[in-house]
């Protein structure tokens, strides 16, 4: 993986500041992660719209395997959506508000992927 | 409609054997449960096979030489539910007449893997994030300890109940008897789960028969086939709560005529620790927030109202996953026809298995599938 490659370039733009990206429909105005062209509810058009730039963290772990350092991961919740990513910053507890960041993402850990900063209590 | 009735079962031990060709793992269940049934190869309509990661035509590898071929063989992969989907198949394919009798095969080979974690998709964004079985299971199991208070030693308990059956069970790949502390003090995994509150993938191998006549001895009937994937939502789904096993429950139980307080024994998806203290209370044997007492108050302990997983469960059976389902089918037919040896605390009537999983981005889970048979009181 190329270290400047942007990983699931989909689902997020790296800014500054950077944000989430989802789906809102034209018709229903259902939101969801990640964006698409269509409504999953139903298939009407759906735009592009960023999430709010902070979320509350919903859950959390640090995992622990042997090929690589212990990653924190965890879901926020930005609005209307439930999303996982890697934790950052302070230690996390269930209720902190987190802020989308940027962080080396990946098995190798080599590109850059969105992952959550949690605040300070 | 006709009735299909789950005529024999048959179990190879569960382990770890990258040596052994599949088929080897294969053949003895398959050539047990068709002669523990009375039939012969001629006999068998059609074969289905379920497995995970273990190749491709892993149904056709592994009959290879038993004179099963020339007839529909199929192959099913739905991740850990995939030999349970298979019975599921099996079932309606019998009920609906076309087909006497179903081989159904559950095999799977992870040690050739290289691995010990269950392959996941690796171009799964949430796989891309890092994430793995275990820590699925983990956010699952922080939350439920946050809104319900239920402590590190609550969830490990589940890993002593299970293990301390697995220890009945030949079969099974753990057959030794864990303490609390020694759950507790295993390599933290993804926390709060430790090492023994996770289950082992490795290698296993399981046949069952399901069939239009019962065979000889007590008759065991598919009282409920129950079967769907999860919801594909981004939105905030609750990782306290199985909605989806609930969901396929509640039909199950429809299907069946049946209500969570008539199972006698239960066979289900104890991948980790959480993940029973989740399924008993989705399954209805008890409210949300209630499993660790129900564990406590030894119901579903092997001599209890209600034994959940005698067979030691995947954390002590093991989980090779397309095996499972198949094994969780063996364990109940063995419990209603009174032939689990050790395991056989009372005689038990109405039995349940229940496989659930698989590891997507934006599903709660893969797919989950509930099976309800009954022996019948004639037998």
């Amino acid at each position: 993986m190329e270290a400047s490659e942007v990983v699931l370039a989909d689902r997020w733009e790296p800014g500054p500041p950077p944000v989430l990206l989802a789906a809102r429909c034209l018709a229903c105005g259902d939101v969801s992660f990640p964006p698409r062209p269509h409504c999953p509810e139903c298939w009407a058009e759906a735009e592009t719209i960023t999430l709010p730039p902070t979320g509350a963290l919903y859950t959390f772990t640090t995992v622990h395997t042997p090929d690589r350092a212990p990653l924190v991961l965890g879901y926020a919740d930005f609005g209307e959506v439930r999303v996982l990513g890697p934790l950052t910053g302070a230690a996390p507890r269930i209720g902190a508000p987190v802020t989308v960041t940027e962080a080396r993402t990946g098995p190798a850990g080599g590109g850059r992927g969105y992952a959550f900063c949690v605040s300070e209590p | 409609m006709g009735v299909a009735y789950l005529r024999s079962a048959a179990l190879a031990p569960f382990g770890h054997t990258p040596e052994r060709a599949l088929a080897e793992l294969a053949h003895p269940p398959v050539m047990a449960a068709v002669r523990e049934a009375g039939l012969a190869p001629r006999d068998i309509d059609a074969v289905i096979g379920g497995s995970y990661a273990s190749g491709t035509l892993t149904a056709q590898r592994a009959i290879r030489g038993l004179g099963l071929s020339g007839r529909p063989v199929l192959n099913v992969e739905n991740a850990c539910a995939s030999s349970a989907a298979a019975a599921a198949l099996a079932a309606t394919m019998v009920r609906h007449g076309e087909y006497r009798n179903v081989l159904v095969l559950g095999v799977e080979q992870l040690s050739r893997t290289g691995s010990s974690l269950v392959p996941l998709n690796p171009d799964d964004p949430d796989v891309r994030l890092g994430l793995i079985m275990p820590a699925a299971y983990a956010m699952r199991a922080r939350r439920y300890c946050y809104e319900f208070g239920t402590t590190a030693a609550q969830l490990a308990a589940v890993s002593v109940k299970n293990h301390a059956n697995g220890a009945l069970n030949p079969i099974a790949r753990y057959q030794k008897p864990v303490t609390l502390e020694e759950v507790l003090d295993s390599r933290m995994i993804a926390d709060p789960l430790t090492l023994l509150q996770c289950c082992a993938g490795g290698d296993g191998a399981g046949a069952v028969i399901i069939s239009a006549d019962p065979g000889e001895g007590p008759a065991v009937r598919f009282a409920a086939s129950a079967e769907s994937a999860g919801l594909d939502s981004s939105g905030p789904v609750d990782l306290a709560r199985s909605a989806l096993t609930a969901n396929v429950a509640r039909r199950a139980y429809e299907q069946a005529g049946v209500g969570p307080a008539d199972l006698d024994v239960i066979e289900l998806h104890d991948a980790f620790t959480i993940a029973e203290l989740m399924y008993t209370e989705a399954l209805g044997l008890c409210g949300p927030g209630e499993g660790p007492d129900l564990l406590v108050s030894g119901q579903t302990a092997l001599d209890g109202r209600a034994a959940v997983n005698p067979s030691g469960g995947l954390l002590a059976r093991g989980h090779p996953v397309g095996a499972t389902g198949v094994a969780q089918l063996a364990e109940i037919f063995w419990q209603l026809r009174g032939q689990a040896g050790r395991r056989q605390s009372r005689p038990r009537r109405v039995g349940l298995a229940h496989t659930t999983g698989g590891g997507i981005a934006g599903y709660d889970h893969a797919a989950c599938v509930i099976h309800v048979l009954i022996r019948d009181q004639k037998g």
